[in-house]
C-alpha cells in the first residue's frame, strides 16, 4: 500500500472519530490491517505536519485529526482562491476572485459575439 | 580613463534604460498578444539589470590595477590567488568590490528564502491532496470533494493538477478540457519556475520601481501563454466562457484586488479582440531588445575571463 493511501484512511479514521483514537484503534479500524508501528509511523509524520495533535492518555497517546475534513479541504483550496504573496509561485491557479462589475462587464461583452469588452 | 567609462556605462546602461523600458512594458499592448516575447523581454531586462549592476562595482573596484577592465580584473584574481589580497586597491575600490559582493548575497539570500517558502508550500498541498482528494484517472486530476469551482495547478515532479467537484458540474466537457490545457500548460512550462526570480527580485528589491511593475506583469504574461495553449486546443470563444464561468461562481468576496481585475480583463479582452491583425515584426524587435540589453553585461562579464585565457600572468 502507498504511503500516501495509508496517510489518508489513517486520517478518515480519525475524521470518523472526532473523540480521538489510540494508535492501536487506528491500526484496527483500518481494512489493510497494517502493523501499529507503521500506523504509529505515519502518526507522528502527520502531527509533525500539524494535521493530527495528541495527548497523553495514560501510557499511550490518543490522537485526533486538527479539523474537520472540511476544514481542511478549505486551507487546501485557500492557497488556490487567495493571493498567495511570497508563495504564489508554489501553485498556478485558474483565475483569481474579482470584482463583479469587472465579471458583468466581461459577461455582457460574450453574449455579444465579437464584442469590446472596455 | 576611457576604456573605465566605456566599461561602466556599458554595465550601467540596463540598469538606466531597464527602468524605462520596464515603464513602457508594463502598459504596451504588443505584450498581451505576444506575451512570450514580453516575458522574454522581463528576463532580459532583470538579467541585464544584475549583471550591470555587479557588473559596475568590478569595474570601479579593480580601475587602479591595470588600464583596461578585463585585464584589472583577472589580476586581481591572480592577487588573490597569489596570498597578495588586495594590494593597490584604496578604500573607494574596496567598498565597490563589496557593493558587488552584498548584492549577489542579498539576492541569493532573498531567491533562497523564496525556493524554500514555495517548496515548503508545494509540499503541503501534495500532502493535503494525499488525503483529501480522489485522483480522477479519466482528467488525469486530483478532485477536491467541495461545491466551490477552483482549478490549479502544482508545479512539480510530477506536476498534479487539481479541481473540485465544483468546477466538474459547472464546465461543459470542451470548457473543462480548456481549463485543464491551461493547467496542463503552466506545468509543462514550468511557470513556476519562470515567475520565481521575478517574486525574490521584488522581495529584495522592493524600492526599485521596475522589480515591483515585473512582479505584477510576469504572472498576467504567464497566463496568457497558458491561455494560449488552451486556445489552441479548445478555441478562444470555449476558453473565455471557462474563465467567466469561473470567476462568475467564485464570487467576489470583500477584498478583491484591482490587479487581478485587470488581469482578468486583459486575459479575456485579448480572445475577443483575436481576430485583429497583428504586427509580426513585433516580437522578433521585442527579442533584438533582450539581446541588445544584455550584450553589454554580459560583455563586462566574459571579458575578464577571455582576458585571463589569452594573456594568463
Amino acid at each position: 500500500m502507498r504511503l500516501g493511501n495509508l496517510e489518508r484512511s489513517i486520517m478518515e479514521a480519525l475524521w470518523g472519530h472526532p473523540e480521538g483514537m489510540l494508535a492501536q484503534e487506528v491500526a484496527d479500524a483500518l481494512a489493510s490491517r497494517p502493523a501499529v508501528t507503521t500506523v504509529l509511523t505515519v502518526l507522528v509524520r502527520l502531527s509533525r505536519k500539524g494535521l493530527v495533535s495528541r495527548e497523553r492518555a495514560g501510557r499511550a497517546h490518543l490522537y485526533k485529526a486538527t479539523g474537520d475534513k472540511d476544514a481542511f479541504v478549505a486551507e487546501t483550496m485557500r492557497a488556490a482562491l487567495a493571493e498567495a504573496g511570497d508563495v504564489e509561485a508554489a501553485v498556478n491557479r485558474f483565475v483569481v476572485t474579482v470584482s463583479p462589475e469587472v465579471t458583468a462587464a466581461l459577461r455582457a461583452a460574450l453574449e455579444v459575439p465579437g464584442g469590446d469588452p472596455s | 580613463m576611457t576604456p573605465w567609462l566605456i566599461a561602466a556605462s556599458v554595465a550601467l546602461a540596463p540598469i538606466v534604460l531597464g527602468g524605462r523600458l520596464a515603464r513602457g512594458l508594463a502598459t504596451a499592448r504588443w505584450a498581451s498578444h505576444h506575451p512570450r516575447a514580453a516575458l522574454t523581454l522581463w528576463q532580459a531586462i532583470g538579467l541585464a539589470g544584475g549583471l550591470g549592476a555587479v557588473g559596475v562595482g568590478l569595474v570601479a573596484a579593480v580601475a587602479p590595477l591595470a588600464a583596461a577592465f578585463p585585464h584589472g580584473m583577472h589580476t586581481l584574481g591572480h592577487q588573490v590567488l597569489d596570498g597578495s589580497g588586495f594590494a593597490g586597491l584604496g578604500m573607494a575600490h574596496i567598498a565597490a568590490l563589496l557593493w558587488s559582493a552584498a548584492l549577489i548575497a542579498w539576492l541569493a539570500s532573498h531567491t533562497a528564502h523564496t525556493t524554500v517558502k514555495t517548496i515548503r508550500e508545494q509540499r503541503r498541498q501534495r500532502l493535503l491532496l494525499d488525503v483529501l482528494a480522489d485522483h480522477s484517472p479519466e482528467h488525469d486530476a486530483y478532485v477536491l470533494p467541495s461545491p466551490k469551482p477552483t482549478a490549479y495547478c502544482v508545479p512539480g515532479w510530477p506536476p498534479r493538477i487539481v479541481l473540485s467537484r465544483g468546477t466538474l458540474n459547472l464546465l461543459d466537457p470542451a470548457e473543462l478540457q480548456a481549463v485543464l490545457a491551461h493547467e496542463r500548460a503552466h506545468a509543462a512550462g514550468r511557470h513556476d519556475l519562470l515567475l520565481l526570480p521575478f517574486i525574490a527580485i521584488a522581495r529584495a528589491f522592493p524600492w526599485v520601481p521596475a522589480a515591483r511593475t515585473a512582479r505584477t506583469a510576469v504572472p498576467v504574461l504567464l497566463e496568457m501563454i497558458a491561455d494560449d495553449q488552451a486556445r489552441r486546443a479548445q478555441g478562444d470563444r470555449v476558453l473565455a466562457h471557462a474563465i467567466l464561468n469561473m470567476i462568475e461562481s467564485a464570487g467576489g468576496p470583500a477584498a478583491t484586488l484591482a490587479l487581478a481585475d485587470s488581469a482578468v480583463l486583459q486575459r479575456v479582452e485579448r480572445l475577443l479582440r483575436a481576430s485583429e491583425q497583428e504586427r509580426q515584426w513585433v516580437p522578433a524587435a521585442a527579442y533584438s531588445t533582450a539581446a541588445a540589453l544584455l550584450s553589454g553585461p554580459l560583455a563586462v562579464m566574459v571579458a575578464p575571463m577571455l582576458c585571463g585565457i589569452l594573456w594568463p600572468v
